[in-house]
């Protein structure tokens, strides 16, 4: 059994089922970070327009490290959004001819089945969130961001749009970070059921950090 | 405990061979004792058709005893149907009601064609085997038995994998049709012990390849397998498979 077929460790590693999986949870371990990262920052919108302001500033100062950051990330955007549209093809094609019944197992989550749809939802989600926070906006010295926020949270219907995109990444994320710990095969009898606890506690925690912010900013801020 | 009779209705997916399309089909079967098992209800109803002169349902069985493998569909929905940790032929009519309609359809994979009825081509999984499902050895005088050491709880975690049985309701059940809990089982009841360890490396590779190629899905960590699996293999062993593999295609 010492012939092994002598491809790349590209091919061998990404062309193979477990690789892409594993390539899957890496990106999508980074864009967790993120998200904590930019819940913690965006929570300075309870402290009012000057502490958030500041914030906003001190991100743009950071020049080149927010670039690289920007670059990182969106690549980990690309290829986790391929690689979940690629794998969700191949499912598919798996099985060509479907069961006329299907039950669900109950030890299986709706969370788990649903990563395709809730990953869609939060892809146009990223994209409206981006024109509407970053690309459209001409920013420069004095900019008051603050009152950007609090302008774009005084419409209802966006306030109700981003609350159900939030909760829709509660759900993504709550199958994602205990997927990743198995993916890379960090599961023992002991360590995983801590891991998925934490991971559905994480998901509420991180979506109703999200969902409390166009919330607040609605009621304090919108001009009511 | 009483003997009871049940009668049923069974919808049973008919296919003459793999270029049939195949339809389901609906049968009465009437006195089913309680006691008898599922594939003995399959039974009773391919004798009343070789009674009435038609074509009987093929389906897979051998060992009727849940452990050669061979045996499988999917009841309503559910491979093996609906009790744990069991197989078809274990099955006993006692856990269906008079008067229920069963929906009795093959596996379902690109990986597993329908041969006829019921009855699928796994042989799939055994060419994974042949991947590297096994240790090379040298012919002569066997080796002592305990000359290697090995903890108890190693030993009993790579005879839980070892129990898989190769009969495919992983795949079947799985909604992507992925066949990692079976590929897992295989590499780990091996990667667990010393025997194995020498050659886990090209084996994890080789394994994981030859089932990328026969068209299985990818695993999204659901849990379907795990529940249908007449075996309880354990999802932590296709963690290790994911292990194994990344430190494989990292060495190799």
């Amino acid at each position: 059994m010492d012939q092994t077929t002598k491809l790349s460790f590209a091919n061998s590693f990404f062309g193979r089922s477990i690789g892409k999986k594993q390539l899957m949870a890496v990106t999508g371990l980074v864009l967790y970070g993120f998200l904590i990262g930019h819940l913690t920052g965006n929570t300075l919108l309870f402290k009012g327009a000057e502490k958030f302001n500041a914030y906003a500033e001190f991100l743009q100062s950071l020049g080149g490290l927010l670039v690289l950051v920007r670059v990182v990330l969106l690549v980990c955007f690309v290829v986790h959004i391929f690689l979940g549209i690629k794998l969700t093809r191949e499912n598919r094609d798996a099985r060509p001819i479907r069961y006329q019944v299907k039950k669900d197992a109950s030890n299986t989550s709706f969370a788990s089945k649903t990563m395709i749809y809730t990953g869609i939802i939060l892809l146009i989600f990223i994209v409206v969130h981006l024109f509407n926070f970053t690309l459209l906006i001409p920013k420069g010295e004095g900019f008051n961001t603050f009152e950007m926020v609090a302008g774009l949270f005084s419409f209802p219907a966006y306030v109700v749009y981003y609350v159900f995109s939030m909760l829709v990444l509660g759900l993504h994320i709550s199958h994602g970070l205990q997927s990743a710990f198995q993916t890379f095969g960090w599961n023992t009898p002991k360590f995983m059921p801590c891991i998925k606890n934490l991971s559905s506690v994480l998901g509420i925690v991180i979506a109703v950090g999200y969902i409390s912010l166009p919330i607040f900013m609605f009621i304090n801020h919108g001009g009511h | 405990m009483s003997t009871k009779k049940i009668d049923l209705t069974v919808k049973i997916w008919r296919q003459k061979n793999s270029n049939d399309k195949g339809r389901l089909e609906t049968y009465t079967v009437k006195e089913v004792s309680t006691d008898s098992s599922f594939l003995e209800m399959l039974d009773l109803v391919n004798e009343n058709l070789i009674l009435e002169g038609k074509e009987p349902v093929a389906f897979d069985h051998d060992c009727r005893e849940g452990i050669c493998g061979m045996c499988g569909s999917v009841v309503n929905g559910e491979a093996h149907g609906p009790e744990a940790g069991t197989t078809l032929c274990q099955l006993h009519m006692r856990h269906f009601k008079n008067g229920e309609t069963l929906v009795i359809e093959p596996w379902r994979a690109k990986a597993f064609p329908v041969l006829r009825d019921l009855v699928v081509d796994r042989s799939a999984f055994d060419r994974i085997i042949s991947a590297g499902g096994y240790v090379s050895m040298n012919v002569g005088g066997a080796p002592d038995g305990n000359a290697i050491p090995v903890p108890k709880k190693t030993a009993d975690l790579s005879m839980d994998a070892a129990s898989c049985i190769g009969c495919g309701a992983c795949v079947a059940a799985c909604p992507n049709a992925s066949a990692m809990l079976f590929v897992s089982a295989k590499v780990s009841q091996l990667a667990l012990l010393p025997q194995g360890k020498a050659e886990g490396s090209a084996r994890a590779k080789n394994m994981v390849e030859k089932m990328d190629e026969e068209g299985f899905g990818n695993c999204t960590n659901i849990g379907e397998c795990e529940a249908a699996c007449p075996k309880e293999i354990n999802l932590t062993n296709i963690a290790r498979l994911n292990r194994e593999f990344f430190k494989s295609t990292l060495s190799e």
